[in-house]
């Protein structure tokens, strides 16, 4: 075969992986009549990015950015639990050789449990968009009381049976040693979506890479960047926050605050000139929200 | 100071480029990653460089790693050539150059003088 022409079947093997990687599972390798590897090859990520469009019941959740150390759980139908990842043996505070095979009840406040029966019921109603849970973590050993927990979750099916997977992050942790709570990211539970459409989705992933590409100044306001990426303006802030759990001016709050601990923590420049070159117009507005932050304002970092 | 090594790698700066040379790294991770952008700013004080990034023995960071040097690691760089080993080195860091996108104008090489032809133009 022509060498150039064996290469430009390669590249689209490799753009292809890309593009799985980055949750586009509407991409496909355009194949010929070739009876070859790199056509088998094309063939199989082409079956690959179908399979994952239709496991996924909402693409857009695929490899979900700033969403650190989720917990994840795999229940069957009769909602037994059979499979955890660590982080949720770790909130359960329960050894996985108990835990796995228990019924999720066990583990959950009766109000808890019967609010994910009743979503489970209908499930197949909801086939384009995930089910947002709600998991009040309870009857644990060391926890006198409940963890809210909220979730994604997805319905896997296999040609013998479904399976409910369920990723999310603890909301409030209450503490034995505090009545306080602490509350981490919050999300807002639509159980709607503006989501509908893999376009929609990249134009939105679009966004958050601009975001991240433009930590230095400040950023266009929504309608702006709406105009910028040819989407409706409504469903860019609904569909960003929905994507990240973040709203488009958080997240570039949130990006810019991380680089300028960087800086503060291992340049010798001074605070005023981080704050100046991180795009923020004023220090005392800098210094707030850092602290807002951080707990402690920017000079408490430097030097430590 | 223009020289610094540590456990897991060497720092040289050399005619206005960063030489960033990976030692072999049993598990790239979130800490490691911290403290590898840690020590070059550190190095460089407030000066950005250009920087020649030699991974031919490293190992794959995992995601959270990948994320952090995509963002944070392009701090105080003006471009990162990677320098790898033919083949298969090549492909894993086009996927990682595609899929957590550095900040800064980044190109992969497997030939040393080619990359520094490269970052002289930052």
């Amino acid at each position: 075969m022509d060498p150039l022409k064996r290469e430009q079947r390669l590249e689209q093997l490799r753009t292809m992986i890309h593009e799985l990687a980055n949750g586009n599972f509407s991409h496909r390798i355009p194949l010929g009549n070739q009876s070859d590897d790199i056509e088998s090859f094309g063939l199989m990520l082409n079956l690959l990015a179908e399979e994952l469009g239709s496991f996924f019941v909402h693409p857009g959740s695929f490899g979900e950015r700033d969403i650190e150390d989720p917990y994840s759980l795999i229940l069957y139908t009769d909602l037994n639990i059979t499979a955890v990842n660590s982080v949720f043996l770790k909130l359960l505070n329960h050894p996985k050789e108990t835990t796995i095979g228990q019924p999720i009840k066990q583990f959950l406040h009766s109000s808890s449990f019967h609010n994910l029966k009743k979503q489970f019921k209908n499930p197949y109603k909801r086939k384009k968009k995930p089910l947002v849970v709600k998991l009040l973590i309870t009857l644990t050993p060391h926890y006198s009381l409940p963890i809210d927990c909220w979730g994604y979750c997805h319905i896997l099916q296999t040609s013998e049976t479904s399976l409910y997977f369920i990723r999310g992050l603890p909301i409030v942790i209450h503490s034995p040693q505090s009545v306080h709570t602490t509350s981490t990211a919050h999300p807002s539970f639509r159980s709607d979506t503006v989501l509908q459409y893999q376009a929609d989705i990249q134009k939105i992933r679009a966004v958050h890479q601009y975001i991240l590409e433009h930590l230095h100044e400040s950023l266009p306001n929504t309608l702006a960047l709406s105009r910028l990426f040819h989407i409706n303006e409504n469903k860019l802030k609904k569909g960003f926050k929905e994507l990240y759990q973040i709203t488009i001016f958080k997240l570039h709050l949130e990006k810019r605050l991380d680089q300028a601990m960087v800086m503060i923590k291992n340049t010798p420049t001074s605070l005023k000139v981080v704050a100046h070159s991180l795009g923020f117009k004023s220090f005392p507005h800098f210094s707030k929200v850092f602290k807002d932050k951080f707990e402690y304002p920017p000079s408490h970092f430097r030097n430590r | 100071m223009n020289f610094l090594k540590t456990d897991y790698a060497e720092i040289l700066i050399k005619d206005g480029i960063l030489f960033f040379t990976y030692l072999p790294i049993p598990t790239f991770d979130i800490q490691l990653a911290e403290q590898i952008v840690s020590d070059r700013l550190h190095i460089q004080r407030e000066q950005a460089y250009p920087v020649l990034c030699d991974i031919r023995k490293f190992s794959l960071p995992d995601i959270k790693a990948r994320k952090y040097l995509a963002i944070e690691g392009s701090l105080l760089t003006t471009a990162v050539a990677y320098l790898v080993a033919p083949a298969l080195s090549v492909q894993l860091t086009q996927f990682f150059i595609r899929v957590n996108k550095p900040l800064v104008p980044t190109q992969v090489f497997t030939d040393k003088s080619e990359a520094i032809h490269y970052l002289k133009q930052f």
